[in-house]
């Protein structure tokens, strides 16, 4: 935030001279890489895992799922779920549960190798309530969501706000944590760029508490981004997932709350 | 491991070095008599700094005036013939008799660019005999018929046209030495640290160059005198002020204005110069239709001042300051300003016709505050870094030596962040642990002219470092775990370091035009920058040698062939260079500098390793002058941690690197001049894969910096046109074209989805600057 506006500054005393144009760079193909999007949470539901493989990067995108894996989840000290392929490339569990405070260890074998994970799953911080309020940026008013709720001052705690505006998920992370606000009562904006969010619109939030690493995984996605000035080199984000692949293996609490926009 | 030790312990190991400073030099039984003096302008009164002092007689000798234009020299007794001679300046030639030590001051005359050819019988060739090699001089002269961006005349720009000074990005007055990083610039401002020398975002420099009087780069083979950085030194020393007459000058344009007052207080005894500007591109918000820009602010202001007081022809005092500020705001929202203020008070006393003392008391600052206005979650962030600075200068010269030797003491205190807020707000008040240290250095150099055509300068330096409680220090290992913190009371030493910096300089002259000179430099730094963009940025934070950050190291040999021709019309010099970096500094990804108590458990240590050639090719007298230059050179680091432990590209590694700079005097009015720049794009890391997470597309990476933005060239016009000569006042007209032929060169690349088809993704380039055209008007009187 601090930094789109940051940008917005100066960028606004050069905007008669700067521009953007789309160019070409030659990228090498390499070996595709292993994907893996694992979530346990606390929700009583069919626990999902993606596997897939990363796809060149000036091709059009498509999923190419990776198929026929073993995929299981062993709660330390308890049960070992089994995950079994219910789409190409998806992975379903049993109804089940993840509680508070259990580590679970993740064991994924494709095609002759595995990747281990495991996870801290962190104790449930309800959400309060969510409301819409109205911030003039250059003379634009817009709509935001806010989300409120009171930060437990004894841990510390990370969350992730997923946004779906009228049924579409917004394509951004909007992660936090409590670095400069432990034990304060949380009145968050989201601020989202596209759509913009008009009366009468239905707004989903999904509220998380993430763990510290999974919070720090999706901050790297979102500085690489390179907000504020050009970014130091980008690099893949670092993973709790062993052996190369990309993507996560997550344990989060999950509270979804659906409302209208007056 | 930490070494605890009482702080005056740390002093006795420095005491018992002091005694490296007290080293003979036998005396010769020929009588030995010494000249000196001082050489001002004529016109102001100014001091000239590196004006040539050479005698011919009994024995071939010569020098050049230091920094505060005194030059001491010894010879045997006899008849000399004396020319002194400064670029611009008409040469003083006369028969002296050295049968006495004497002190002869001298004030040479400006000169019109026609009356060169008459003192070229005398012209320099310093560039060939001197001993010191990776050194540029910058002339103020220069500087201001050099184009440049929106017309705003600038130091730190017109270096970055000199080969192997790289700009850190389009517009951007950050800048890289040799494949070093923009922190590792010790960048003085009379002696005076300045530790954030850009304004607005890096686009223009903090140095008004109305204020500067000399500018002096050294890219290697530092004098001992120096310290504290690993890759270049840029001497910058303001104007003292006009001791005959009171003048002002200034300008207007489009961007900024500027004006400089300067005088005597007392004939010939004391003088001042106050010089301010200050841009006004928010001047025209108030006029914008839309009501809610109005509220917003976006400048930036600076006003160096100095003043100087003779109080015998032994003693004479400096004192010189400067204050610059940028303030941004965004009405009811958000306000971030910045700045650096820097004082310094300089004694200079003669003690003899051979020894000469500086004594110099020092301060610097530079702060930024942010500070967020929304309701509910409004918070200010403040950070400092301070120092108080001592230094001790001693110039001792004594037959065929030039003895410098010294000792310098600074006193650093860093604020990295501190947080405050209202009550309402959902911020808490944070502070991180203020950090303290104490860097001193001893050192000793001579300049020893062995015979007529070898000369040798060598030098060395200690440097200490000793990290300061009070505060908690936590270590950690090698994935950024904490392993242990301990309390550290106020003045304990934490972690001392202690560096011996050997400096040598050597040259071999063929003749009066030719010689080949090389160079072996170390180099240790203990200020440290933390920055997450590669631009410069005013929240950049700077951190100290500690138990987990280990000083930096850079040692550096070179090698240079200097050639003069055509009567020392034209200089061209080759130099090759290779540099080895230890304790080099990057972060681990996902790092968060903002109000970060730990912000060395993200910090990855590696090294570096640079070479090259630079060719330099220079008009120097004429009608037209100008240079060329052309840089081949290669730049990398290693960390183990980083592209599983192979050397990699560093973002400034530009392989081909070519400036061209004319300056045309076509008329007695007109000045015409151009610049062409061009260098292979920066090293980037790209995405060659992709994936989803969550529906939202993320970028696979390319191994570090494999890959090469698109080229950055560009071409640059200005003219001045001067006012009819003659007339009570001066004044004159300065157009200028920024990127002649509109190139559209990379600021920033960003890789991202098309929106117009989600499935296809894109890398985007944003240019800042198209085709500016600028126009200044400028007067003086």
């Amino acid at each position: 935030m601090r930094n789109n506006i940051f940008i917005l500054g100066f960028v606004s005393i050069l905007a008669f001279t700067s521009c953007e144009e789309v160019i070409e760079i030659e990228t090498n193909e390499q070996e595709p890489a292993v994907v893996i999007e694992a979530a346990i949470t606390d929700r009583t539901e069919r626990q999902t895992i993606n596997l897939s493989q990363t796809v060149p990067f000036n091709l059009s995108f498509q999923t190419v799922p990776l198929r026929n894996a073993t995929v299981t989840v062993t709660e330390t000290g308890g049960p070992t779920l089994t995950f079994t392929e219910d789409q190409p490339g998806v992975y379903r569990s049993t109804t089940f549960r993840g509680s508070y405070g259990k580590t679970y260890n993740l064991r994924v074998t494709v095609n002759g190798n595995t990747y281990t994970a495991s996870s801290k799953m962190p104790n449930k911080v309800p959400l309060d309530s969510l409301s819409v309020s109205e911030v003039t940026f250059f003379g634009e008013t817009r709509k935001y969501v806010k989300v409120h709720y009171q930060d437990p001052a004894q841990e510390t705690n990370a969350y992730n706000y997923v946004i779906s505006i009228n049924g579409k998920k917004i394509n951004s992370f909007y992660v936090d944590n409590d670095r400069f606000n432990n034990g304060n009562y949380i009145n968050n904006t989201i601020f989202t760029d596209d759509p913009e969010i008009v009366s009468g619109d239905e707004i989903m939030i999904d509220f998380q508490n993430i763990t510290p690493e999974i919070y720090r995984y999706f901050f790297a996605i979102t500085q690489i981004g390179g907000n504020g000035g050009p970014p130091v080199a980008p690099s893949n984000p670092d993973t709790n997932l062993s052996n190369g692949a990309l993507g996560y293996f997550s344990t989060h609490t999950s509270d979804k709350r659906v409302f209208r926009v007056r | 491991m930490k070494i605890i030790c009482p702080l005056n312990m740390y002093f006795k190991n420095i005491a018992f070095t002091i005694l490296l400073l007290f080293f003979a030099i036998s005396a010769s039984a020929q009588k030995i008599y010494s000249l000196n003096g001082v050489i001002t302008d004529t016109q102001t009164g100014e001091t000239l700094i590196g004006a040539s002092v050479k005698l011919s007689g009994v024995k071939q000798a010569g020098t050049t005036t230091n920094a505060y234009g005194y030059f001491s020299i010894s010879l045997p007794q006899g008849t000399y013939d004396l020319a002194i001679t400064y670029v611009g300046y008409k040469a003083i030639i006369k028969k002296i008799d050295l049968n006495a030590n004497l002190k002869l001051d001298f004030s040479l005359e400006p000169a019109a660019q026609l009356e060169e050819i008459v003192v070229s019988s005398v012209k320099r060739n310093d560039n060939v005999t001197n001993p010191q090699m990776g050194v540029e001089k910058l002339d103020v002269k220069d500087i201001k018929s050099i184009p440049v961006l929106f017309g705003e005349r600038d130091i730190l720009k017109t270096l970055q046209l000199l080969p192997g000074i790289k700009p850190a990005g389009d517009g951007n007055s950050g800048f890289y030495v040799r494949g070093g990083a923009i922190d590792q610039n010790l960048i003085l401002l009379d002696e005076a640290p300045v530790y954030n020398a850009s304004h607005l975002l890096g686009f223009f420099s903090t140095f008004n160059s109305d204020a500067i009087k000399d500018v002096t780069v050294y890219k290697g083979g530092m004098p001992a005198q120096y310290g504290g950085r690993l890759s270049s030194v840029l001497d910058i020393r303001m104007n003292d002020g006009n001791k005959n007459n009171f003048t002002a000058e200034g300008g207007i344009g489009l961007i900024s204005s500027r004006l400089k007052v300067e005088g005597p207080i007392q004939k010939e005894k004391s003088s001042f110069m106050i010089s301010g500007r200050r841009t006004y591109a928010d001047a025209f918000l108030a006029f914008a239709p839309d009501t809610s820009l109005r509220g917003n602010t976006l400048f930036f202001y600076d006003l160096n001042a100095k003043t100087n007081f003779k109080l015998n022809d032994k003693n004479t005092l400096y004192l010189s300051g400067y204050f610059g500020r940028d303030k941004l705001g965004l009405n009811q929202a958000f306000g971030f300003d910045w700045g650096n203020t820097t004082a310094t008070l300089r004694w200079s006393h003669i003690f003899s016709n051979r020894l000469f003392s500086n004594t110099s008391l020092i301060y610097s600052n530079y702060d930024y505050v942010i500070e967020n206005q929304l309701e509910g979650n409004d918070f200010k962030v403040s950070s400092i870094i301070r120092d108080f600075n001592l230094k001790q200068d001693f110039q001792y010269s004594l037959n065929n030596h030039d003895i410098r030797f010294g000792i310098n003491a600074i006193h650093h205190t860093i604020e990295p962040g501190r947080i405050t807020a209202t009550q309402n707000s959902s911020v808490n008040p944070a502070t991180v642990e203020n950090r303290r240290g104490i860097e001193t250095a001893i050192y000793v150099s001579d300049e020893w002219k062995a015979s007529d055509n070898f000369n040798l300068a060598y030098g060395l330096r200690l440097s200490s470092f000793a990290l300061l409680g009070a505060g908690n220090f936590k270590e950690y290992d090698r994935d950024g775990n904490e392993v242990s913190s301990t309390f550290f009371s106020a003045g304990e030493v934490v972690q001392s370091y202690l560096n011996l910096e050997p400096r040598v300089s050597a040259s071999y002259q063929f003749n009066e035009t030719k010689s080949v000179k090389g160079s072996y430099t170390r180099n240790t730094q203990n200020l440290h920058l933390m920055s997450n963009s590669t631009a410069t940025s005013p929240t950049d934070i700077y951190i100290l040698s500690s138990n987990n950050t280990r000083p930096e190291i850079a040692d550096q040999v070179a090698l240079g062939y200097f050639s003069n021709f055509k009567d020392n019309t034209y200089e061209f010099s080759a130099e090759v260079y290779y540099k080895w970096m230890q304790n080099q500094i990057e972060y681990r990804n996902g790092t968060d500098l903002r109000g970060n108590q730990n912000v060395e458990a993200d910090l990855l240590y590696g090294d570096g390793r640079a070479y090259g050639i630079e060719l330099f090719l220079k008009k120097r007298f004429g009608d037209f002058n100008g240079w060329i230059g052309y840089t081949l050179s290669k730049t990398e680091r290693q960390f183990d941690q980083i592209n599983n432990g192979k050397w990699f590209n560093a973002f400034q590694d530009r392989t081909h690197d070519i400036s061209l700079v004319g300056i045309y005097k076509a008329s007695k009015r007109w000045t015409l001049s151009s610049t062409f720049v061009y260098n292979t794009g920066n090293a980037i890391t790209v995405p060659e894969g992709k994936y989803q997470l969550g529906g939202t597309t993320v970028f696979y990476y390319s191994e570090r910096n494999a890959y090469r933005a698109p080229d950055y060239h560009r071409l640059d016009f200005s003219a001045t046109l001067e006012g009819k000569p003659g007339k009570k006042y001066q004044s004159s007209w300065s157009f200028g074209i920024y990127n002649v032929y509109n190139r559209k060169n990379v600021f920033s690349l960003s890789y991202e989805e098309n929106p117009n088809n989600p499935a296809q993704t894109q890398i985007v380039k944003t240019a800042l600057f198209g085709i500016i055209p600028s126009v200044t008007w400028n007067f003086k009187f």
